[in-house]
């Protein structure tokens, strides 16, 4: 049942915009630059965002909040809306959203001090702030697709925020076109749903499905859902699109936390949950495997990573696998539960290893590290914390919600996947013991940089503080079954129940399951067993290259990532390459032209406004009207040669136009 | 109009196939054939086209292919034989161009074809997604073309201005085919006609933007204002083959679907003619445009020592004209819009043609390093004088009655607003005299330069090219009879088709 949205909830979106925009036109006036204001703003929604989960508990059981807007109407009657719903999917997610984005955008103040483009800097965060919100409050496709894109863009904004380091434009490009291959399967998926419901509400689609929409076209319907979840694939970097996440560390750390960590990766597992009424058992043994292949794969290239940030990459990898992995065993709940545990620890972990940045001046390789339990505690223990909930020891939050995917994973009659779960569990132990040990025990490895480290300044180690605060078991034992144990958002879709009977394979609905004897066995040793030989082998005395784990094969495809980058340079980019030669010379002269443009336009420019302004007068000009050579000059010496000017004039004169239009016709 | 009636597009069909053989010529690196195939791609489809006019068309029939996406009229027809020839005369020209790169002829004639497959294709569309994908398809191929000498720090700024812009300009384009969409549901051209009366209403609406829109973004193909501004750059940047396919291929391109979009707007009228064009409200506009584009042309021209750079500016002076023939928004405006573009294939290529070879003598484009050609080379002076007469519009040549037709259809339809721009039209006519005559008098009047070369050799098909162009300048200007009743052919068949 719909009930009326609270009218503050539009100011849950509207004052980070506000601020961004502020924060925009005014920062470099604005004491600080204006981060406080962003800050401040974020800040202030988070406090409506709790408010709003608050209001949305009180509601009895299917109940939600909801409203929406006309946004544009074309011939026939077709309108599109804007519209914003609040249910536990929303309330969760905003809340997560907003603690996580204060607490980075807090940490950023002192992180990115001295920045020569601080302001820059504080104006994409924000502005990613408002997107996402945008997309977590959306209750249309139009809308999460605009939210959706608007995160792509500003992910790639701040991936390559140091841009003047080539590697690090080129792991932005790489971020942002292997994203949008996923995206042109979400679009798909998109299209196909308009196509046969003839709307883009997400509630109105559920009970047009339910309404025979696809009445009989079962394989339709399966790849409408696939297409959907190709953009999650994408957005949530799964396998074979997860390559570009671990570049996307080379984005400044607290990005890394919020955007790479986070919030915009888990956008596909959100988009996946939302629409998870849509899928078919055929699209849901899809999304099951490919969340299972990848959360072994990133735990199998986690296990070799020597960079700090690599290793809590391939983790991420590895967790959204999991959480792709829940939502493909039917238990989206659990997925959004796992979703927001391992937003708060795997934040708390980024932030955490900036702090070491921070203080290692910049040295990231974990060859360089050791020993710093002694000169940054409140780091060090933090990291702890949030490790052992990733590990998934008993009493933290990662346990909790961890084992509600693999337990539902056991119901499916997942078995292999069950298997490989707690291979993987098992894996995240010992990777993140290695973390942990190699950066902050033993002996330092590097004497100078060691010696100049220091446990970061207040406002960075705050939100550490408090993000480590939420790891343990106790925050979430309630929480987690109000908001996760039944899946009480999907009654904001009409008649959930007859499309989830038609769809789901039986026994989905119930997610409260026996623990079988071995189930509680697996996941009361497993992350310990990880733990104890992470220690053993270190306390032991190896050094990290001869602390093999894994056996020589594999390890060799840890070492090299699976080949997973060769292969697409290699196969696909190769092959295009050899594909015609036409296509790489359009290729290196116009498309690389026009990326390069402001580099190569610069260099031009100097050349060509020079001839430019060389405007040969020849000889004596005869001509009657002096004014008519006034004129010509003006047009002349208009013609610079730059071509900010060119757009300039272009766009100011179709102003013109478009006044005269208006108001002199 | 419904059925797929796929035999119709038999000239794209070749183009296309011939595009594909080339392609896979050039991915083997053989070059020759490459050549042949642009050369048998473009004469076949020309003489398809031809045929196919004289085949299958009576007067007034439209026949249609793709379910009403594809048509083809006498309009269709006439203009696909003005792209057919200007490709033919760039094939021909670029020949002796090419033998002085060192690299990349096959490419070259490939996006030359590819180019001509668009604008063919450009003739017959009926809607607007197949109207941008033609458009993009020209464009993309010229963005190449214009950067194709990559060594040159000049050709790939070119290349660059030339994307930037253009990308702007389709973007202008496409909100404006999105606009239309949304206030008309459909993406016919032809959907306009029946909403003909909201154009003319005051105030301004999601279809007056959208069509406005539209214009603007196809202004850069014309180079008109308000997009003008890449011309004389780009003209001088890009190789002269380029510039020549670029002033003569790429504008008309842009006046077969501004000419197309226009009368789309005009709705059907009495008789299934046009309606009333004062009902027209953005007429003003058009005017405007026509009259900024052709002074900003003109004045700019003027003081130009660069004769790339100066027909820069006269091509957008050139523009500015053929628009003043799309303000009179009558079938006599249309068909000289299209005689205007028939004769001015011939007068701007010719004129590209000495500047190929010259340029190939003396590595320069300065004014002054054409003085006295008129002596070291009399007959490429010949046709430099008698091209750029033409342009300026001198009896007895194309130009002249190329521009006659335009000024009769803006002073026919009268009204101040028509004797105002027929009147601005003039002023620009008188100026351009003095630019190209600045011109003249160099070749004839001047010694030239101490190490200028002696007398330039010409070529085979250069020499053709050369001979073609004098006499089609001659022959639109004496024997214009039936060419003007091609060109109303056109714009009879234009004005039918709603």
């Amino acid at each position: 049942m719909a009930e009326t949205l609270p009218s503050y909830v539009p100011w849950i979106l509207f004052l980070p915009a506000i601020g961004a925009v502020v924060q925009q036109l005014l920062g470099p006036r604005l004491p600080r630059k204006g981060d406080l204001v962003v800050v401040g703003t974020m800040a202030a929604s988070l406090v409506l965002s709790v408010v709003t989960m608050l209001a949305w508990a009180k509601l009895p059981a299917g109940h939600y909040f909801a409203a929406s807007w006309k946004w544009f109407e074309l011939a026939g009657g077709v309108t599109f809306e804007m519209g914003m719903v609040v249910d536990g999917l929303t309330s969760a997610l905003l809340c997560v959203v907003t603690i996580v984005a204060t607490l980075v955008f807090l940490y950023s103040t002192a992180y990115m001090k001295g920045d020569p483009r601080y302001h820059r800097f504080f104006f994409w965060l924000s502005f990613f702030g408002v997107s996402m919100l945008i997309l977590t409050l959306a209750d249309n496709l139009l809308m999460l697709f605009i939210g959706w894109e608007l995160v792509g863009l500003c992910s790639y904004k701040l991936i390559g925020f140091w841009s003047e380091d080539l590697a690090n434009a080129e792991a932005a490009k790489k971020a942002f076109i292997t994203t949008r291959v996923g995206d042109v399967g979400m679009l798909i998926g998109i299209m196909i749903l308009y196509t046969q419901c003839g709307t883009l509400h997400i509630g109105e689609i559920f009970a047009a499905v339910k309404g025979g929409a696809f009445g009989g076209q079962e394989g339709l319907l399966t790849l409408a859902g696939v297409g959907l979840f190709f953009g999650a694939v994408g957005k949530s970097a799964q396998f074979p699109l997860h390559v570009w996440l671990p570049d996307a560390m080379a984005g400044p750390t607290p990005v890394s936390a919020l955007i790479h960590a986070a919030t915009m990766v888990a956008a596909g597992v959100y988009l996946s949950a939302r629409m998870f009424p849509l899928f078919t058992p055929d699209a849901l043994g899809f999304i099951a495997w490919t969340g299972g292949i990848t959360a072994f794969i990133g735990a199998i290239i986690a296990v070799s990573q020597t960079d700090i940030k690599k290793v809590l990459a391939y983790s991420t990898i590895s967790q959204l696998g999991y959480m792709i992995l829940g939502v493909g065993v039917g238990a989206p709940w659990a997925a959004m539960f796992h979703l927001c545990t391992h937003a708060m620890f795997k934040a708390c972990l980024f932030l955490g290893s900036g702090s070491v940045i921070h203080a290692m001046h910049h040295a990231q390789d974990l060859k360089d590290m050791g020993g710093l339990r002694a000169k940054m505690p409140v780091t060090f223990w933090t990291f702890v914390i949030s490790t052992l909930a990733l590990a998934g020891i008993p009493l933290t939050s990662g346990f909790m919600s961890k084992d509600a995917i693999l337990l539902q994973a056991l119901h499916e009659h997942r078995y292999v996947l069950f298997v490989l779960g707690f291979g993987v569990a098992f894996l995240t132990a010992f990777y993140m013991t290695r973390l942990v040990w190699l950066c902050f025990m033993g002996k330092p490895k590097n004497e100078e940089k060691f010696s100049h480290a220091h446990e970061s300044p207040l406002v960075m180690i705050a939100p550490l503080v408090i993000l480590a605060a939420f790891t343990p078991w106790v925050f979430w034992g309630g929480f987690a079954e109000d908001f996760f144990g039944t899946p009480a958002y999907y009654e904001s879709h009409p008649d959930f129940e007859h499309v989830q009977e038609a769809y789901i394979a039986p026994g989905a609905e119930a997610p409260h399951h026996e623990h079988p004897w071995y189930f509680q066995l697996l996941a009361y040793t497993t992350g310990g067993l990880g733990l104890a030989l992470g220690i053993g082998i270190f306390l032991s005395g190896r050094r990290d290259e001869k602390s093999r784990l894994l056996p020589a094969p594999l390890h060799d495809l840890s070492v090299h990532k699976f080949h997973m980058d060769e292969m697409y340079l290699d196969g696909i980019v190769a092959a295009g390459n050899a594909l015609s030669e036409q296509s790489h010379w359009i290729d290196a002269n116009v498309v690389d032209g026009a990326v390069n443009v402001s580099g190569a336009v610069s260099l031009f420019v100097g050349d060509a406004s020079g001839d430019a302004d060389q405007v040969i007068v020849d000889g004596a000009v005869n001509l009657t009207a002096d004014v008519a050579e006034g004129a010509g000059a003006m047009v002349a010496t208009a013609q610079t040669g730059r071509i900010r000017n060119y757009i300039t004039a272009a766009l100011g004169l179709t102003a013109v136009v478009v006044v005269i239009l208006v108001f002199v016709l | 109009m419904s059925g797929w009636n796929l035999g119709l597009a038999l000239p794209e069909w070749i183009l296309a196939g011939c595009v594909l053989a080339a392609l896979a010529a050039d991915a083997q690196g053989r070059g020759e054939w490459v050549r042949r195939f642009a050369w048998f791609g473009v004469l076949a489809a020309t003489a398809a086209a031809g045929l196919q006019g004289l085949l299958r068309l009576d007067t007034g029939t439209k026949l249609h292919a793709f379910h009403g996406r594809y048509g083809l009229d006498a309009f269709a027809v006439v203009f696909k034989l003005i792209f057919g020839g200007t490709s033919l005369f760039i094939l021909a020209m670029s020949g002796q161009w090419l033998s002085r790169v060192d690299r990349g002829h096959g490419e070259f004639r490939l996006l030359a074809l590819m180019a001509t497959l668009g604008m063919f294709f450009a003739c017959s569309i009926e809607d607007f997604a197949s109207l941008f994908v033609s458009l993009e398809l020209i464009t993309v191929c010229f963005y190449c073309l214009a950067a194709f000498k990559r060594n040159d720090a000049r050709s790939v700024e070119a290349g660059i201005k030339y994307v930037i812009l253009g990308g702007l300009a389709s973007a202008f384009l496409l909100l404006g085919i999105a606009f239309l969409y949304g206030a008309t549901g459909s993406l016919e051209i032809r959907a306009l006609s029946a909403h003909a009366d909201d154009l003319g209403h005051a105030g301004a609406s999601l279809l007056q933007f959208g069509v406005l829109l539209v214009i603007v973004g196809l202004a850069f193909k014309i180079a008109a204002v308000p997009f003008q501004v890449w011309t004389p750059d780009v003209y001088e940047g890009a190789a002269s083959p380029v510039t020549a396919f670029l002033s003569m291929g790429s504008k008309a391109a842009g006046f077969v679907l501004l000419l197309k979009v226009v009368r789309a707007c005009l709705g059907p009228g009495a008789d299934a003619g046009l309606r009333d064009p004062d009902a027209v409200r953005w007429l003003g506009l058009v005017a405007l445009m026509a009259a900024t584009t052709l002074l900003y042309g003109n004045l700019g021209a003027m003081w130009q020592g660069n004769l790339k750079r100066l027909l820069g500016y006269s091509s957008i002076g050139h523009a500015g004209y053929a628009l003043m023939g799309i303000f009179a928004l009558s079938e006599a405006g249309f068909a000289a819009v299209v005689y205007y573009l028939m004769a001015y294939l011939f007068t701007v290529l010719g004129v590209f043609a000495v500047i190929i070879l010259v340029n190939g003598a003396t590595k320069s484009h300065a004014i002054d390093d054409y003085s006295g050609l008129g002596r070291r080379s009399p007959f490429l002076a010949l046709v430099l004088t008698v091209g750029l007469l033409s342009l300026a519009g001198v009896p007895p040549l194309g130009g002249f009655f190329g521009k006659f037709l335009i000024f009769r259809a803006v002073v026919d339809k009268g009204g101040v607003l028509a004797y105002s721009l027929a009147f601005v039209g003039a002023a620009g006519v008188v100026i351009s005299l003095y630019y190209y005559l600045c011109v003249v008098k160099r070749l004839y009047m001047h010694e030239p330069g101490p190490d200028a070369p002696a007398t330039i050799a010409v070529p085979a098909p250069m020499k053709a090219v050369l001979w073609t162009c004098l006499a089609g300048m001659f022959v639109l200007g004496i024997f214009m009879g039936p060419f003007v009743a091609l060109a109303e052919e056109a714009a009879r068949a234009l004005v039918a088709s709603r």
